[in-house]
């Protein structure tokens, strides 16, 4: 039915195709790409983020990586801070770990992400490191009327 | 294991790393696979803390006699008794000890006097109930998964949310 609402998705993007490690409580920017919701986005205003990880020893179940944004181009070309100890910028939301050695998959629903931002994942607290070679991904997504 | 990672480590164990440790430490050390829980786990072996711990008389009895038996349990309080009457120390500790609040085994004075109560040659508290006694505060003290972390990653350069 015409204008009935939708869930409308865009292309997915990499933002990281191999990440360093992380060992517990570190932090890695995801490195290959930044998201534009304007270039990379259609304008969407949400996002899922996909993390493919894999960790040498299981962590402890239930706990969590966590997705940080550091806006970029916020005054002109201006870039916020890059996230550091005490200060960890804009806070996206978690992936809750599996307590496997396999490599697993998670899902992020992320409402309402910066503009342009770079992407940082938090080793919030496992216990044991993400191996390196981590995939981050992203899909634009947003909720508009049927043509 | 580098020196860096090998200070940080010693900082936060308090104590120099021996042979021994590297051999155990180093293959948990692996920049891709660094094992946090397992580093803490065996760094903690053997770490005590003295922490407060009251006890009423008949709390002590109950620990007395689950870790060293009956028997010491009533030596230990019959000594009590006798020497409250030759010692106003003595008879404040017990009177602590069947008050409400009871006496803390953790209190560095009550500690240093249970030691004193060691010393005297007749009637005194023998060696091994004077260990039964000192060992009631003392537990154990495990080193958290995330100090090590901290310690480390900031060791290693790595970009920290923690420390």
């Amino acid at each position: 039915m015409a204008g009935q609402a939708i869930v409308m998705l865009g292309t997915q993007k990499t933002l990281a195709s191999s990440g360093g490690s992380i060992a517990n409580n570190a932090v890695a920017q995801a490195s290959t790409a930044s998201y534009d919701i304007a270039a990379d986005g259609a304008y969407y205003p949400d996002a899922d983020f996909v993390l493919t990880a894999t960790f040498g020893t299981a962590p402890t179940e239930g706990t969590t990586l966590a997705l940080y944004a550091r806006p970029l181009d916020v005054d002109g070309t201006a870039d916020t801070e890059a996230p550091e100890a005490t200060r960890p910028t804009v806070f996206v939301g978690t992936f809750v770990v599996n307590n496997v050695t396999s490599a697993q998959t998670m899902t992020l629903r992320a409402y309402d992400v910066p503009t342009k931002a770079d992407y940082y994942l938090h080793n919030n607290g496992t216990g044991q490191t993400v191996s390196s070679g981590w995939v981050l991904k992203v899909m634009p997504r947003t909720v508009g009327p049927a043509a | 294991m580098t020196p860096d990672q090998q200070s940080a480590l010693e900082a936060l164990a308090g104590r120099h790393l021996i042979p021994g440790d590297t051999a155990v430490l180093d293959p948990l050390l692996d920049w891709d696979n660094r094992n946090d829980q397992a580093i803490a786990a065996h760094l903690s072996i053997g770490r005590t803390a003295i922490r407060p711990m009251l006890l009423t008389d008949i709390g002590l009895i109950g620990r007395l006699m689950e870790s060293r038996g009956q028997q010491m349990a009533e030596s230990i309080l019959g000594k009590l008794k006798a020497m409250a009457g030759a010692s106003e120390l003595v008879e404040a500790a017990r009177n602590k000890l069947r008050g409400v609040s009871g006496l803390d085994f953790g209190d560095a004075s009550v500690r240093a006097q249970i030691t004193a109560l060691g010393q005297i040659p007749v009637g005194g508290f023998t060696a091994d109930e004077v260990d039964a006694l000192l060992a009631l505060a003392v537990v154990p003290d495990p080193l958290s998964t995330n100090a090590v972390s901290d310690a480390l990653n900031i060791a290693e350069g790595r970009m920290t949310l923690g420390g």
